[in-house]
This record gives C-alpha cells, sequence and structure tokens, in this order.
C-alpha cells in the first residue's frame, strides 16, 4: 500500500530542480498551492480561480514602488499650478472643510520652490528634484489619483491593498500569489524600510492569501537583514550540509510511509533551497561587489540621501536576480537631524524645509535608479512607481505646512509599459482636487496588473465565502497609460 | 442564480400612486422640447434598460432606480435622489454621467456636450413632462421564508445514526455516519492507530503539547481496555487543554493586544479576555453561556470582573490610534461593523458584514438585517475598567477593619469631647502669642508626589526628592490650610551637600531651573459660591537669576523658559511669588502647588514652601524674614472660621480640626491623633484589576487631543455603506432568516414578561444561542464544526466561517446535525463534544489507507485513514520548550513580545504591527479578521528557523542537558545511544527505530569527535542530536 522509498528518491534527485523550484519562497503559483497543501485538506479558503496566467502578455516583469512615506504635495513637486502660486494669501476656491485630517486655513498657500520645464516633454518640475528631472521624459504621470482615506496608515493601506483597512493581501503578496517566483533561492516580494512607515506590516500584509506568499522586510537599522538566515555559533556549511544529508534520509523515510501527505516532501525540499539561501541571499544583497562608480552614482556614501542610495541599489541587484516586487518607504527625518520619522513627507507645519530634506534624501538615488535600470535595459520590463499615501492641500495649516489631501495627488509611473513623457488627469487650477480623467486607486492597481499580464478581474482569492480581488469591486485598466 | 435569491418584486408591478407629481409646474413648450430632443432620447437609450419600469418587470432593475418617470427622477434610487431641480450638485445622476461617484453608463461615459446638456436641463429647473405614476419598488432582493428553509438556519433536526454492515468497527455514533458513508462508496476504513501513535496525536490534539516521556509510559504500559478512554479523560482536565483551545477561539475572534493602524497603541488590560477563555473552556461553561457572556456579559452580570473581562470579544478588533472630528464617525461605524461582522463570523458562521452596503448578494442576509444588528451593539464601546477581582472578600475585609476601627474612633471622639477644648484653650493662652508673631507660615505638606522621583516631607516641612531623580519631572504638593486672605507664597530651596550637584537642583551640576510654577486653591468645604481658582502668580524677587531666566520666566505661559539661579548652584536659594487676589476660603482650602521641570531639566533636591497673609511687597527681607509652623496660626484660624459659623469645640468637626494642628505642640494630642490615623493607614482597598472589554457609553473620541467628538448612541442605517448616506435610524434586531419567524425578534428583543430585556445587546445574546426562536441551532452547528475542523484537520463543513450558501457543502450533513443537537442536549458541554468526537474509531484510525480509498476519495473527505496534521506555530515553539524541559508551567497575565520566554505562546502578547516571528513563519493568522481555517505552507524561512534561530537552538542546548543528567553522564564521557533515545523519546514521543539508532549513533560519534571530548564539545554534539531531531518533519507533523 506504501510508496516504495525509490519513489521519494526520484522526488528528491532527477526531478530536484522543477521540484524546488515550486516548493520555494513565496513560489507562488497554484501549482504550489496544491503541492504545498495551502489548503492541505482542500478548499477550505481558497477555490483560486485566476484562469491560466499569465492572462496575457506582460509589459512588466517586475515592480519597483519608491513609496514616499508621509505624502509629498503634488503642488511641490509634479502639479505645477501658476493660479496657485498667482494667489497665495488668498482665499482658495472651493476650500472643502472635509478635506484634510486637521483644520486648514482655507487660504492659498503657494509652492516656495523655483519651477522649471524639463525636457521633450516639457514637464514642469519644482527645484526638489535636479536630478529626477532629467528623466521626465521616461515618466509617465497620473495627476489625479485619488482615494478614500484621509489618514497615513488606512491610506498606505489603500494604496497597497485597495483597502483601507488592515487584513487585506497588498499588491506585492497577489503577485506572487498569482505569478509565482522568478527566482529559486530569494524571496518574490521585498519590503525595505528604515523605521517603519505608520502602519507598519499592515502595509505590506499578505492578508488572508497564504503566508507563503508573505514579504520579506529589511530593516536599514538592522545590521541582520534577514532573519535566521546566519548559521549559528559554531556551525559550518559543510557540517550542515551533512547534517542536512542525515535529514534528508530520516525525513525520506518518514514520508515514504505516509504517501497521502505531499506536504511532508514540500517539506524536505524546503530544507534545501534554505540551505542555498544561506548563501544565495547574502550575495544578492552584499553592495561591495558593485563598483564605485556605480556606489557614486547612487549616492551611498552622501550623508543626505545614503540610506535611500542603499536601499535603490540593494533593490537593483533583487531584482536582476528575480525578484518580482519591492516596496522602499522612503524619506528623511524633518528636524534635520537625522532622526528618522515614521512619515518623513508629512509636512504638516514647514513645507520648505521638510520637502527640501525629503528630496535630497531621495532625489539622488531615484534617479541613479532608473539611469542604472535603462543602461542595464532593464527598465524595458520593470516598471518603477513612484509616489506617496496622498496628496497635502493647496491650503495652508498652521501658515507655512500643508494637511492631507486625498483628493488629488500625483503618481508617477517609468519602464515597464507605462507610456513615457506622458501626463495623465489633471487637478483643479490650484491643484486641490481631481477633475479631469480621474484616476482611483483600484483603476491603478487594474492598470498595474495589467502591465504584468494579469487581468485584474480574474485574479480572485476565495475568503470567507467570497472572491476576494484586489480591485475588490472596482477598477478600470487606463489604456491611455500604456505605451 | 441560487435557489435563495428570488427578487421579489412582484408588488413592482402594482401601480402605486405615490403622490402627485414633483417638479415644476408646468413646463415651457420650449421647455418640453429640450427634453424630448436633449433628454430622453438619452435616458432612453442608455439609462432604461437597468432603471425603468420595463426592466423592473423583467427583474433587470439596479440600484431600485427608475429614470423613466419625473416622479422616478424624484425618489431616486437606494443613494438618494437622482435629480433635484435647479440642483445640479446635489442631482446624482449628473454626478453619474460625470463619472464621479458612480460611473453611468457603465459601458462608457457619455459626450461632454450630452452632459453638458443634462446640466442645463437641470439648471432650468428639471422640467419633465413624464406624468406616469411610479411604480413601487420593494427594495429588498432577499427571500428570508426560502432563506429559512437553508440547512444550516433552519431548527435543529433529530438524526438517527444509519445503520452499517461492518458495525464491528463501530465505537460511537459518530462511526456510523463515518462508516455508512464509506461502505456507499465502498471504502473501508483504517484500522485503529498503534497505541503510541494514538497518544501523541491526542495529547497534542487537546492539549498542544507532546506526552511527557513519563505519561507516555504510564499510558503504554496501561494496559485496561479503557486506558485510551482514561487518557482522553485525564487530558480533558488538564489545565492544558483550556490553553490550546483557547488559541482556535482566539483565532476565530481576531484577538489582539495592540489597536493596529496609526501608532498600534497597546491595550495592556486586554489578556484578560484571553485569560478568561482559557478559563472558560477548562471549566467546560456551557457554550451558550460563554456566548451569552461575551456578548452582554457586563450587563449579565454587572460589576463581575470574568463577565467583564468575556466582552472584550466585541472590542477586541482593530480600531485606529488617531481620530479626529472629521473621521470619528466613519470609524464608529467600522467598529461596529468589526463587531458584528466578528460575531457573524465566528458565532454564526455567516458572512453578515457583505451586508453593510446592500442585501447580501447570495445569502438571505438583508441590508436591514446588518443594521438590525449593528443596532443592538450601537451603544458598546471599548473601556479600561477597574474591577473588585473579589468583591465578597472585599466586603468582609472593610467589615473586619470597621469592627477593629470602632473603639478607636470612639475612644478618640471622647478625647475630643472632654480633652480638646481645655488643651486649647490652655495652648492659647500660653504658647501662642510667641508662636504667632512671624509673618510666614512654612507648609505642613498633606501629600507630594511626582511624576518620576520620590517625595517625602521632613518633620521641619522640607520635601526631599529621591529615587529617579530624571529630568523633566512634575512635583505636585498640597497642603491644608485655614488662612484667608493669603497674599504670597515663598519657594525655599536650600543647597543639598549630600547630593552629587549639592543642589539645590537634582541635576548632576545642582542648575535650577523650575519651567512653571502653579499654585490651585479649592475649598475643602464644598458651598454655594467656592470654586477652586488658580490665581495668577507675579513674581516678585529670588536670591539670584540668570539672565533671560528671571523668576517671571516660572509664571509666563511658555513652557521654554523657566527662573534659573545660573552658576549659583550649591547655596541655598529662596523666590517669591505674590498671588494677584488673595486666596484662602471660609471653611478651609486645599492649596495645590505644581512645580513643572521641562525641557530637559532637572527637578529641586529639596525644598519647603511658606505663606503668608501679610503683602510680600516691599520685597525686603522677604526671601530671608523668619517663618513659624503653619500650625501655629491654624487653630485661631479655625476657631475664628468656626465663631463665625456660630460653632466652637464643641463641635466634633471643629475639635477635630483642631486637634489635628494641637499635635505639633501637644504630645498627648499628637498620640491620639497618631492613634486613629494608623488605623486609618490600615483601611482596607479593594484589590481592583483593570480590564479592557466592552461597556455602555457614549463614544467619546479622546484619540490624540487633536480634536473630540462625542456621538449619540443611535445608529442609522446608512445607503451603501455611507455615513452621509443616513436613512433613517437603524432599530435593533436581527439575521429574520435565521429565525422561525419574523415575530420571534420582538419576542427575542423583549425578553419575558417576567424578565424584560432593558438593553438590545441582551436580546442579541439570547438571538444566538436560544435554540426554539433564535440562531441556537446555527450557533451549534458552527461550533460543533469547528471543534470537528480541529480535530480532524478539516471541518465536516470544510469552509467553518461560512455555513451559508457560498459556503463548502458539508461532507456528512446528518454527522453535523447530530452532533448540533447532542450538544444542545448535553446543555452545550463542548467537553461532551470532543469526548465523543476522540474516542470515536473514526478519529482513532491509523495513517494506513486502502488503495480504494485513495482512488475514490483522494481528498479523504470520507475521512478513510488519518494523514499526518502539521502542527500550528505555537504547538511547534511549545513542544520545542517541552522537551527541553524548561517550558514554564505559569498560567494567565501577560508576557510580552520574547520569544524566548519560557511560557505556552498563547501567552505572548499579540501586537498587531510586531507579529512573532516564529510564529508568523508557521502560519499564525493577522488578528484583524476572524480566521476559521488557518493557512498551512512550507517555506523555506521556517527551515532556516528550524536550523538558525537561537530560540531552536537554545531548546536543543536544554534537551541535551536534560538528558545527560537524567542519565548521570560525567561531563566528560560520552554520550551513547541511550542519550539518543531518551532525546528521540522526549522530541517525538518514540524510541529511534534500529537502523536511525545506527545513523543518530554514528552521527553523535562524528559530532563528539569534531567537538573535541571537553564537557563543552559533549554537550555541543548531543545538542546537535537535539537540533537535528527537532529538524525531523515527523517533529511538527503528528501522525
Amino acid at each position: 500500500m506504501s510508496e516504495s522509498p525509490s519513489r521519494i528518491g526520484e522526488l528528491l534527485l532527477p526531478a530536484r530542480r522543477s521540484f524546488l523550484r515550486d516548493a520555494g519562497l513565496g513560489f507562488g503559483g497554484l501549482a504550489l498551492a496544491s503541492l504545498l497543501g495551502e489548503e492541505s485538506w482542500a478548499n477550505t479558503a481558497g477555490g483560486a480561480a485566476v484562469g491560466s496566467l499569465p492572462h496575457h502578455l506582460p509589459k512588466a516583469k517586475r515592480v519597483i514602488w519608491l513609496f514616499m512615506t508621509g505624502a509629498p504635495s503634488q503642488v511641490d513637486t509634479w502639479d505645477y499650478k501658476p493660479e496657485l502660486q498667482a494667489r497665495h494669501g488668498q482665499p482658495l476656491p472651493g476650500a472643502d472643510s472635509e478635506v484634510g485630517f486637521f483644520q486648514t486655513s482655507g487660504t492659498c498657500l503657494a509652492s516656495p520652490f523655483q519651477w522649471a520645464r524639463h525636457g521633450q516633454s516639457g514637464t514642469w518640475v519644482s527645484d526638489l528634484f535636479p536630478h529626477l528631472s532629467k528623466h521626465v521624459d521616461d515618466m509617465c504621470f497620473i495627476h489625479s489619483m485619488h482615494l478614500r482615506a484621509n489618514n497615513h496608515a488606512p491610506a498606505a493601506m489603500e494604496l497597497m491593498s485597495g483597502f483601507n483597512r488592515p487584513g487585506m493581501p497588498s499588491m506585492g503578496a497577489w503577485l506572487d500569489y498569482g505569478l509565482g517566483s522568478m527566482n529559486h533561492d530569494l524571496p518574490s516580494f521585498v519590503v525595505m524600510h528604515e523605521r517603519k512607515p505608520r502602519g507598519d506590516d499592515q502595509i505590506w500584509s499578505t492578508g488572508f492569501l497564504p503566508k507563503s506568499h508573505q514579504a520579506l522586510a529589511i530593516d536599514a537599522r538592522r545590521p541582520v537583514a534577514i532573519d535566521n538566515l546566519a548559521l549559528r555559533t559554531g556551525q559550518s556549511l559543510d557540517a550542515q550540509r551533512a547534517e542536512l544529508d542525515l535529514l534528508s534520509t530520516v525525513n525520506a523515510e518518514h514520508a515514504a510511509l505516509r504517501p497521502t501527505q505531499a506536504d511532508l516532501a514540500a517539506r524536505i525540499s524546503s530544507f534545501e533551497l534554505a540551505y542555498r539561501m544561506q548563501s544565495a541571499a547574502p550575495e544578492a544583497i552584499d553592495l561591495a561587489q558593485e563598483p564605485k562608480l556605480v556606489h557614486e552614482l547612487y549616492g551611498t556614501e552622501d550623508p543626505a540621501c545614503r540610506v535611500f542610495a542603499r536601499q535603490c541599489l540593494t533593490a537593483r541587484r533583487l531584482l536582476e536576480r528575480g525578484v518580482r516586487f519591492i516596496q522602499i518607504f522612503a524619506g528623511r527625518g524633518v528636524a534635520g537631524d537625522g532622526s528618522v520619522d515614521d512619515v518623513p513627507w508629512d509636512a504638516h507645519s514647514n513645507i520648505e524645509t521638510n520637502h527640501r530634506e525629503c528630496g535630497l534624501a531621495t532625489d539622488r538615488p531615484a534617479a541613479a535608479l532608473l539611469a542604472d535600470l535603462k543602461a542595464r535595459g532593464m527598465l524595458d520590463d520593470t516598471l518603477v512607481i513612484w509616489g506617496g499615501e496622498f496628496g497635502r492641500t493647496s491650503d495652508s495649516q498652521g501658515g507655512t505646512g500643508r494637511d492631507h489631501n486625498p483628493g488629488g495627488f500625483t503618481i508617477w509611473m517609468a519602464g515597464g509599459g507605462a507610456k513615457p513623457g506622458f501626463h495623465y488627469g489633471a487637478t483643479d487650477p490650484f491643484g486641490y482636487k481631481a477633475v479631469e480623467n480621474k484616476v482611483h486607486v483600484n483603476d491603478l492597481h487594474a492598470t498595474l496588473l495589467h502591465l504584468l499580464g494579469i487581468d485584474h478581474q480574474q485574479l480572485t482569492y476565495r475568503h470567507n465565502g467570497r472572491n476576494f480581488r484586489l480591485t475588490d469591486v472596482g477598477g478600470q485598466v487606463i489604456h491611455d497609460l500604456i505605451a | 442564480m441560487n435557489g435563495l435569491l428570488r427578487t421579489t418584486l412582484t408588488a413592482g408591478i402594482a401601480i402605486g400612486l405615490l403622490g402627485t407629481s414633483p417638479g415644476v409646474a408646468s413646463p415651457t413648450p420650449e421647455q418640453v422640447a429640450f427634453f424630448e430632443t436633449k433628454i430622453r432620447p438619452v435616458l432612453s437609450q442608455h439609462c432604461y434598460q437597468c432603471h425603468s419600469a420595463e426592466a423592473l418587470r423583467a427583474g433587470t432593475l439596479k440600484a431600485s432606480l427608475l429614470v423613466d418617470s419625473r416622479a422616478g427622477m424624484a425618489k431616486g434610487g437606494e443613494s438618494g435622489a437622482a435629480v433635484v431641480p435647479g440642483k445640479k450638485e446635489d442631482s446624482l445622476l449628473l454626478a453619474a454621467l460625470k463619472y464621479d461617484g458612480f460611473e453611468m453608463p457603465p459601458a462608457g461615459k457619455l459626450p461632454d456636450e450630452v452632459i453638458a446638456d443634462f446640466e442645463t436641463w437641470i439648471d432650468m429647473g428639471a422640467p419633465d413632462p413624464r406624468d406616469e405614476p411610479l411604480a413601487a419598488v420593494d427594495e429588498r432582493t432577499i427571500d428570508v421564508e426560502a432563506g429559512r428553509r437553508h440547512w444550516s438556519y433552519r431548527r435543529l433536526v433529530p438524526v438517527s445514526p444509519p445503520e452499517v454492515a461492518a458495525a464491528g468497527w463501530v465505537r460511537n455514533d459518530i462511526d456510523r455516519f463515518i462508516l455508512a458513508a464509506q461502505e456507499k462508496a465502498g471504502i473501508a476504513p483504517a484500522p485503529e492507530a498503534a497505541k503510541a501513535t494514538l497518544v501523541r496525536r491526542v495529547y497534542f490534539d487537546l492539549t498542544g503539547l507532546p506526552p511527557s516521556p513519563e505519561e507516555l509510559k504510564t499510558f503504554l504500559d496501561d494496559a485496561a481496555p479503557d486506558a485510551y478512554e482514561k487518557l482522553v479523560d485525564r487530558l480533558l482536565a488538564s489545565p492544558r487543554f483550556g490553553e490550546r483551545w483557547a488559541r482556535h477561539w482566539l483565532d476565530t475572534v481576531r484577538f489582539g493586544e495592540s489597536g493596529g493602524y496609526e501608532f498600534d497603541g497597546d491595550r495592556p488590560n486586554a489578556h484578560h479576555y484571553r485569560d478568561w477563555v482559557i478559563k472558560a473552556l477548562n471549566t467546560d461553561l456551557p457554550y451558550d453561556e460563554f456566548l451569552r457572556m461575551q456578548v452582554a456579559g457586563d450587563l449579565i452580570q454587572p460589576g463581575d470582573f470574568a463577565a467583564t473581562a468575556a466582552t472584550g470579544f466585541l472590542v477586541a478588533g482593530p480600531y485606529p490610534g488617531q481620530v479626529t472630528a472629521k473621521t470619528a464617525e466613519p470609524i464608529r461605524y467600522d467598529q461596529l461593523d468589526d463587531m458584528v461582522a466578528s460575531l457573524g463570523s465566528s458565532v454564526l458562521g455567516m458572512t453578515i458584514g457583505c451586508a453593510r452596503c446592500h442585501d447580501h448578494k447570495y445569502d438571505p442576509i438583508g441590508h436591514r438585517d446588518y443594521y438590525a444588528m449593528i443596532a443592538c451593539v450601537g451603544k458598546a464601546v471599548q473601556a479600561d475598567h477597574a474591577i473588585d477581582l473579589d468583591p465578597v472578600v472585599s466586603r468582609q475585609r472593610r467589615e473586619a477593619w470597621l469592627a477593629e476601627r470602632g473603639p478607636v474612633a470612639a475612644a478618640f471622639d471622647r478625647f475630643l469631647a472632654t480633652e480638646i477644648p481645655a488643651r486649647v484653650g490652655r495652648w492659647l493662652a500660653t504658647e501662642a502669642p510667641a508662636r504667632q508673631a512671624a509673618a510666614w507660615l512654612t507648609l505642613d505638606p498633606e501629600s507630594v508626589k511626582a511624576a518620576k522621583a520620590t517625595l517625602a516631607a521632613d518633620p521641619d516641612d522640607t520635601i526631599v526628592a529621591s529615587g529617579s531623580l530624571e529630568p523633566d519631572d512634575t512635583y505636585t504638593l498640597t497642603f491644608r490650610t485655614h488662612q484667608r486672605g493669603i497674599k504670597a507664597l515663598r519657594l525655599e530651596v536650600p543647597a543639598a551637600p549630600a547630593t552629587s550637584g549639592g543642589g539645590p537642583g537634582t541635576s548632576g551640576d545642582g542648575s535650577v531651573f523650575l519651567s512653571t510654577a502653579v499654585v490651585t486653591a479649592a475649598p475643602l468645604i464644598a458651598a454655594p459660591g467656592r470654586a477652586a481658582v488658580t490665581p495668577k502668580l507675579k513674581a516678585v524677587t529670588a536670591t539670584a537669576e540668570a539672565p533671560g531666566s528671571e523668576l517671571d520666566k516660572a509664571v509666563d505661559a511658555n513652557n521654554l523658559t523657566g527662573w534659573s539661579v545660573g552658576d549659583a548652584s550649591g547655596k541655598d536659594h529662596a523666590a517669591v511669588f505674590a498671588c494677584e487676589e488673595p486666596v484662602g476660603f471660609d471653611g478651609g482650602t486645599l492649596l495645590t502647588v505644581e512645580l513643572r521641570f521641562e525641557n530637559g531639566h532637572h527637578g529641586l533636591a529639596r525644598l519647603r514652601l511658606a505663606i503668608t497673609t501679610e503683602p510680600a511687597e516691599p520685597a525686603g527681607n522677604a526671601l530671608v524674614a523668619a517663618a513659624a509652623p503653619q500650625a501655629a496660626r491654624e487653630i485661631a484660624a479655625v476657631l475664628d472660621s468656626a465663631r463665625s459659623a456660630g460653632r466652637d469645640l464643641s463641635d466634633p468637626a471643629v475639635a477635630r480640626e483642631a486637634a489635628r494642628w494641637l499635635g505639633r505642640f501637644d504630645a498627648e494630642t499628637e498620640r491620639e491623633v497618631a492613634l486613629l490615623a494608623a488605623v486609618d493607614a490600615r483601611e482596607p482597598h479593594p484589590e481592583l484589576v483593570t480590564v479592557y472589554a466592552a461597556t455602555n457609553g457614549p463614544w467619546v473620541i479622546t484619540g490624540n487631543a487633536q480634536a473630540v467628538k462625542s456621538g449619540s448612541q443611535d445608529v442609522f442605517v446608512l445607503a451603501r455603506g455611507e455615513v452621509g448616506r443616513k436613512k433613517g435610524k437603524a432599530i435593533p434586531g436581527f439575521v429574520l432568516a435565521t429565525l422561525p419567524a419574523d415575530h420571534a425578534e420582538t419576542r427575542l428583543l423583549s425578553g419575558s414578561d417576567a424578565q424584560p430585556l432593558a438593553d438590545s445587546r441582551l436580546g442579541l445574546a439570547a438571538f444566538l444561542t436560544d435554540a426554539a426562536h433564535g440562531a441556537g441551532p446555527l450557533a451549534a452547528r458552527v461550533i460543533v464544526n469547528r471543534l470537528w475542523h480541529h480535530h480532524f484537520g478539516r471541518g465536516i463543513v470544510a469552509t467553518p466561517n461560512d455555513l451559508g450558501t457560498q459556503g463548502d457543502p458539508a461532507t456528512h450533513p446528518e454527522l453535523l446535525e447530530w452532533l448540533a443537537n447532542r450538544l444542545v442536549e448535553n446543555r452545550w458541554s463542548l467537553k461532551s463534544i470532543h469526548r465523543l468526537i476522540v474516542t470515536s474509531a473514526a478519529y482513532r484510525q491509523s495513517g494506513a489507507g486502502s488503495a480504494a480509498g485513495r482512488a475514490q476519495d483522494p481528498e479523504n473527505k470520507l475521512l478513510w485513514h488519518r494523514r499526518p496534521t502539521r502542527l500550528e506555530g505555537e504547538s511547534i515553539r511549545d513542544a520545542l520548550l517541552a522537551a527541553a524541559g524548561t517550558l514554564d508551567p505559569k498560567m494567565y497575565g501577560r508576557t510580552g513580545l520574547d520569544v524566548n520566554a519560557p511560557r505556552r505562546s498563547i501567552y505572548l502578547t499579540v501586537k498587531r504591527s510586531e507579529p512573532i516571528g516564529f510564529l508568523q513563519v508557521f502560519d499564525q493568522p493577522e488578528p484583524v479578521q476572524p480566521v476559521g481555517a488557518r493557512g498551512v505552507a512550507t517555506v523555506p524561512t521556517q527551515a532556516l528557523t528550524m536550523m538558525n534561530s537561537p530560540f531552536v537552538r537554545a531548546a536543543a542546548e536544554a534537551l541535551a542537558v536534560r538528558s545527560r543528567t537524567a542519565l548521570g553522564l560525567e561531563p566528560t564521557a560520552a554520550a551513547g545511544v541511550a542519550a539518543i533515545d531518551s532525546c528521540f523519546t522526549a522530541a517525538v514521543s518514540r524510541q529511534p527505530s534500529d537502523a536511525e539508532r545506527v545513523r543518530f549513533a554514528e552521527w553523535l560519534a562524528a559530532r563528539e569527535q569534531a567537538a573535541g571530548g571537553d564537557a563543552a564539545g559533549r554537550q555541543a554534539a548531543l545538542a546537535d542530536v537535539c537540533h537535528l531531531i527537532f529538524c525531523l518533519n515527523e517533529f511538527v507533523y503528528v501522525d
């Protein structure tokens, strides 16, 4: 009645590679879900209905989301509004007390920055971005983003999961679930942060999706990037190899007597994969392997931007090695003392000093990443996204600050099939509310999934009696944004 | 379309005469022409398909909206009026055309010029000649009567266990259901598992822990035919049972100990709910009572600790840490949604949250039902309650104390009556005059406390700081006085040679920096016209003032500035403040002096306060003028005050107050006062424990003080779930389809005539648990299915949170019904169901399986054998601690986030933003929504954890030590196969096979050789073996 041990041997030897590929980390996909017994006792929650993925030919293979934590102001970055500049100190037409999280003045606050046009596209950019402004012809701007939540944590959740409450899967987890992994020894979904953004791990949650789609979070403050990756003290790789050989033998015998539990074989493989990860992951994040010129390009030694620079450079290495979705929470403290805020761009009090510092902390590395990806030919199928969780008010808060504004803000994309040098949608003449071609988060997600070869209506997961999607019950692919 | 879903629009065809047509009086011919050419064609072409009487008849009407008549436009749909003549901004039709909020028509936005026509038309008053009366639309889209026939919503139906051919296999009636299904499919069950297999299975299943080697031996050595049944009874009686099964329940109720969202504020008193669940399961609290307490314990047994703790269920969900006036209301509705949706999933296996915006799409749960349920909990808010753990003992203690105090108080009263008048008289005549001369009175502190430092008063009234002498402290000092017209206050800050900085400040250099001084005067005896005052203080003079930090900086509004003596540390200093208005109440005053030391400044090492009723100016010698003890003039003041009220020392209250001050000068009086004070100091106070739970109250938003908003307890029905679209007050009620008839709702809400219900939450508790009139049958089916799920790894319904139409079909529907009946008959005893299940032959099967089983039922839905089940993260961690022998059996309380704490995992704190890595990697669900069935993923990070984490290594080392010690090995002696055997037994509850023993012995020998022959090397080598055993599949998969 039982399967012979040689059957297990087969599983572990000739077929090992393909098996390992499936049994992995994040390695999603449906094959895996059934193989690993996600719902090992059948479809208690899963019951995936994703069709055959990808649903169509993808333009983008991977995504890097530069999350400007705390929410940059659209009217001080990429959404130039001469009318606002002209009417500084005058009442803001249409000022709405429901916008904003606290109380605002109703009085126009002009952008304190210098604006100029850049590139063939003649894109207006404030002087916060001397480096990024050189890449405007690669960028595809959405000036009419809007969402519902007007505080950081729920808005960040909404931007990543489509829902402004915790417990729903974020986009990275959805992608891993839908597309699986492109590599053999690294996770598929990576998050990088310095101080955790407000909302913490809830922002990159797997929600109700299996935990195999979990993000690996790399904390820039910690010397050890990945937990339990380092061998225990006194252990050598050789000794561990010998240990694993014995372990596999005993486990294989055990599994052979229990042929109806497929998870046992998957677990044996997972140890082999873990063993290899111990070498592969440190190599992937070892920046010492990058030439000096590259370090200079990103600014890894520049105190003003080195944390984000190191994150961007690490990200590029991970993207090269098949990580599919990376999210970096970026920004820098407002106090100028090197402290890191959990919402660095959150300029409630002084837009000028705050945004200056956050601009310095992010501009050069982000521009370097674009240039580097382009030089390596990776920008074509890598989608870069830049934006915060919402925008800021056109009227002032406390004289020189701006409050939260989920009603209209700018996000730009580059590469990965996004239309270059293109502007879509618009806010009103004061940059206050999105009025033309409004783009909701659901629409953005639908479009991003489309670029990745996924029909957002078909990527579903059954949970508590309902098929859930990243786009909930909304979402329209905005074809105008696609090159 | 589902059978339950029938669009009940039959009434809609009937033509209703719903009022006269609104709109303009009579459109002009030009207006009619505009309508006919620009508006009607568009409506007809793009809208009528879904929004007309025709659509209504065809059953394709959407959103209850009819735009084929003027009345229909005015009435609008679910979201409100479609067209409001003259008001573009209120006309949802226009918003929809503009794709603002709604997006209509769905096929694509209409051209701008068409939309402009609609704007023009609405501006002109929406002239509309279509006078057709409005068809009445029943907005309900569910059929409650059909819903009541859904299998899980019905009353309980008696079920007889089926007859089976192989009756010899049957151990109890459960097996008849299992076997009958197998026989029907031509499958035979697996033989019973070996005792050694069973014992490990049932230990983990019932207690979440492996059997200890001793427990293992006891069971294996017990040859009695009922050895297994006895074991089951032992395990069900073990406190470990509640710890195991409470964790399952906590999954289903999204239990967490922090708020989530921004800041993820801790709820340090939330664990009492978890402890309550453990106790309730251990004592086999009947499940119906278990539910009632969680929904309304605070109302059922007010003031009872356990009953209050139980309601932690309602408020266990996430809640934002930052709330402003603008977000308060939606957040409140989200909180109510969390309560009711969680209740639906966990107790009723129902996705009621889906009915927040509209009728449930699949199940017979109305929008109305959702708001009725919300209204039931509409008064419930979260709160920290300080509750007496044992009021009976507290009352007894208090009575004992009162008995002790009685004679002492009586003696004191006698002393007041017989001695005090004479003693006061004598003192006034002889000693008083000399003592009353000084202008200043040093204040005798009533209470002294600081935010950080420890303060105490010396006999000469000097207040001395000790303990945490940290910066940013605040001293709060209180004094009683009967002086009237207090005009100034003197702060004396002497040098403090004993401190490191020499004083007066507590900082290393003795510097002084008083950011703020505030004085409050409150009347001792409340009376009309006597209200506490905070006199404005004026800086008069100080012994030294640093430039920019003069004394007036301590009484300005700026907390960044303050009074400093500059570099004149190490000397005595003083400062005088004047009160702009003199203070002091008739009947006595309580003075509170608050001294703040902010922005990194330290407090004062020593200080004394004095007051004067004479003008402090000119400053002259105010800083150094002599002071008398306060008591010297208080007696006279007390008597003056009494006299003006027509009283004297014959009044006990006056005598008591005088005695209080006379004690300072009269030893006998001091002794008498002290005797009573000593008894009073022993006054027992109940042991209050603070518990985070639900209570009824107005919801008050005090988030971060940015904005404060409180709301009424009314709950409204919200169109599309939006707070801006209130449709009237929600009336408490329940999901009608789960009731035997509509009228049961009233009955459940009102209680019996003898015991009418004061609160709809009590009605909700009754609804959930009443098997005859409420949703009790459903609750019973849901919980027995959960028990089955955890015992077999899969429920009879594989979707434990959803027994609705979208849930999985039951594999053994009659068995589920039979178990639900047993539960209710057994007075809702969960342990009785556990016992039935784990003593069944179905449960005791081995992993061996038949070819027929594999062919017919590869998913094992018919349970023809037992498959190895992976332990949950909590059990893996607990098993490591148990094998290591380091598990702390302490129950209850708060543990924190340290994975290395040697306590069972259920006691680790559940912080929403900081999941514990070890548990998270093994699929611990997020505590955000109810989870009925955990995922079981296999990922390499688990392998990394097992191979490399310090926690696992520590367990391996502890097991190695334990094993060597038990075998009595010398520290440098090589460990042999006996050590391997004992480690195996501790970890996987069995001895290694011969082949395994040989392999592990070879491995151990190799490790010992590599590690060297010293004690540490021997130890490490055996730890390596233990570590390897922990990595075995067998350690985490239980047969």
